[in-house]
């Protein structure tokens, strides 16, 4: 085991450069010293070094500090950029110590390597690809091959025992067979008109893949993730926490006691695990755009959950696509013509959050609502939805889900 | 008077010859001014400030050096026998107190008028907090994770009544990175804002076990009491840092 660990070390060393000093002005004197000081153990040899640990933990501690201040689009790229650089340097240090250690621990020690690594690639923004390689030889290390999963499959799980809920005043999302890309454009992307497309997305190998609990574990078992928790991210009890997929796919999708709902929601998974990008594949279709003399890259977000997930009533600023993976999802869709009706939250948070709950209206506290026209589509895997930019939406999971959504357009 | 340090100095907050993380030992500052008296005592993670009795103010530097901090008070207030006595800052807002109860950002020049005097004055990252003698609090600046206390997350720009504590006479306060606490003359506390490391005293789910537990709480945007196993005690005083509280407890 050591001797493998000894040449993942030897193969990843190399890429381990100390080219900060061109933000010497950004960063200051102390964190580049800290930064120097263990660059020469996290590069060089293989003898573990206790100063530098202490050293690159006080910079991780720093800069995660002054990566909370203020707004997230606002901290400078250089802050991420030492933040990621940092988390690497760890990681090796790490790795140094795990080989002197006593092998009985090998398995927690490469445990904590991996959580700097994701702590890394979750806020910062340098060495990415390093940083990614590293993590994936370390999993399978930890993974646990005679690991026991109550199912061969998601999908075998019950679906929910919840009773449906009702709306009034519901029309069926019209749905279309793998349009053409101009046919697309011309029925839908300009005219901003929400369609539930089938056939587009049946080649990805994620489709059967995904559904395994297996492969997700082996995949992705190992990795730190941040998970929502509550019944929505409107409900005073919401929460969000780091965990790894497999305490989050225990807990939530396994456990007969908790009660709570956990939800994978909006997180760009496939940045921080760039090899899940070969089970899919981005439409066509996002090759339209509103604004073709400034291309920007399609944001790609995974949404992993049991049954019962919900995205309460809201709006993004994109063209979305919602690519259903695993189970199946009830959507619920509202003109922004009628955003008046819905009553959005006057708070800088969820300025496009509704304050109508689809699934219990308060017609007294929202009279406005009574007449609004809902579109309603059950999104199963293998099909699409497209949601155009400001449409409200709302979404319960009616089984256990996995889907992909892809922001894009330029709008 | 000489002040003594020791703990983590990296960033050259209590000085060293060389870069170094922990100091284990007690230091002597060897301060430009040690024939007087000091007031008070101010440090972030990269700096520290000394007010002396007479008001002059000192901060020590990366540069190993102290340099005297003149005109802080902002030019309007300025009148005879008008001094500062109190600093506080937390690296990146920073309150000064004089002897009448006037508060101000002495890098911002920011102040504000209270309806008392100002008793004490904390400052987290990015929230101010402020008692006044009467016992009121007072808080203003983000308040993203609750830590204004006054049930929101959003920005106060002017200082404003932090209403869920209106009519308990507050004896104590402080602030940490983006959580603050308060002890009221009865010896009750009441924490507010992150509690991403269990720094309000509650239960906090950092790391998730295979128990679960709903009394769980990530950030509290009002005034939580926090009580302590045994009754008998009471709250004195408390302090914060920025993921952990330190409370001094009486008979």
């Amino acid at each position: 085991m050591k001797d493998k660990l000894e040449a993942i070390i030897e193969n990843i060393a190399p890429s381990v450069r100390n080219d900060f000093l061109s933000h010497k002005d950004e960063i200051g004197d102390d964190i580049l010293f800290a930064l120097n000081s263990s660059f020469t153990s996290a590069a060089k040899g293989n003898q573990y070094s206790k100063d530098a640990l202490e050293f690159i933990n006080s910079v991780i501690d720093r800069v995660w500090e002054q990566l909370n201040v203020g707004n997230w689009k606002d901290v400078p790229e250089c802050l991420r950029d030492v933040f990621a650089y940092a988390s690497f340097l760890k990681a090796m240090i790490l790795l140094k110590f795990t080989l002197q250690d006593d092998e009985q621990n090998l398995r927690q020690n490469l445990i904590d390597t991996l959580e700097a690594i994701d702590r890394g690639l979750l806020l910062g923004s340098s060495n990415r690809q390093e940083l990614c390689q590293l993590a994936s030889a370390l999993c399978p290390f930890i993974c646990d091959a005679s690991q026991k999963f109550p199912c061969e499959n998601f999908s075998q799980l019950e679906l929910s025992k919840r009773p449906s809920i009702t709306v009034p005043h519901l029309k069926p999302l019209p749905s279309k067979e793998c349009p053409s890309i101009e046919s697309f454009l011309v029925d839908h992307f300009k005219p901003r008109r929400p369609v539930k497309l089938t056939g587009c997305i049946k080649h990805w190998p994620a489709l059967t893949k995904w559904d395994n609990v297996r492969y997700i574990y082996e995949k992705i078992g190992p990795r730190l993730v941040p998970v929502e928790i509550g019944s929505s991210y409107t409900s005073s009890n919401w929460s969000q926490k780091l965990m790894t997929v497999d305490a989050f796919i225990k807990n939530f999708f396994f456990s007969e006691t908790e009660e709570r709902i956990g939800y994978l929601a909006q997180h760009q998974l496939f940045n921080q695990i760039p090899e899940l990008l070969d089970d899919i594949c981005e439409p066509d279709y996002c090759v339209l755009s509103e604004n073709y003399d400034d291309p920007v890259g399609t944001d790609v977000n995974a949404w992993f959950g049991p049954s019962n997930t919900v995205s309460p009533l809201h709006y993004d600023p994109k063209h979305n696509f919602l690519a259903q993976v695993v189970g199946k999802k009830r959507v619920f869709l509202i003109d922004p013509k009628w955003s008046e009706n819905v009553y959005p939250y006057d708070d800088f948070l969820l300025f496009n959050t509704a304050q109508v709950d689809l699934e219990n209206i308060d017609y007294e506290k929202f009279p406005k609502f009574e007449n609004t026209e809902i579109f309603e589509c059950i999104l199963e895997a293998g099909e699409m939805l497209y949601i155009p930019p400001k449409w409200w939406h709302h979404i319960r999971a009616q089984s256990v889900s996995f889907s992909v959504s892809f922001w894009w357009g330029n709008c | 008077m000489d002040a003594v340090c020791y703990g983590f100095k990296l960033f050259g907050q209590i000085g060293s010859d060389e870069f170094d993380t922990v100091l284990s030992q007690f230091k002597s500052y060897g301060l430009a001014e040690s024939t007087k008296s000091i007031r008070s005592i101010a440090f972030g993670w990269s700096r520290c400030y000394i007010i002396f009795e007479d008001g002059s103010c000192w901060k020590y530097t990366l540069n190993k050096e102290w340099v005297k901090l003149d005109n802080l008070i902002p030019a309007d207030m300025k009148k005879t026998n008008l001094h500062i006595i109190d600093l506080e800052t937390s690296d990146y807002l920073h309150l000064a107190v004089t002897n009448e109860g006037h508060l101000f950002d002495f890098l911002l020049h920011f102040s504000a008028p209270f309806p008392a005097k100002v008793k004490k004055a904390s400052c987290g990252y990015e929230h101010y907090l402020c008692l006044l003698e009467n016992g009121s609090v007072f808080v203003w600046g983000s308040g993203s994770r609750g830590q204004l206390g006054n049930g929101s997350l959003n920005a106060v720009e002017q200082p404003e009544l932090l209403v869920p504590l209106d009519g308990l006479i507050v004896v104590d306060i402080d602030a940490g990175g983006w959580h603050s606490a308060a002890v009221t003359i009865n010896g009750d506390l009441y924490t507010w804002g992150w509690n991403n490391f269990g720094q309000l005293g509650l239960h906090s789910e950092e790391k998730i076990t295979d128990e679960s537990d709903d009394s769980c709480i990530t950030v509290s945007s009002e005034p939580q009491p926090i009580s302590y196993f045994d009754d008998s005690h009471v709250f004195k005083q408390v302090a914060c840092g920025v993921n952990h509280t330190l409370v001094l407890m009486g008979e």
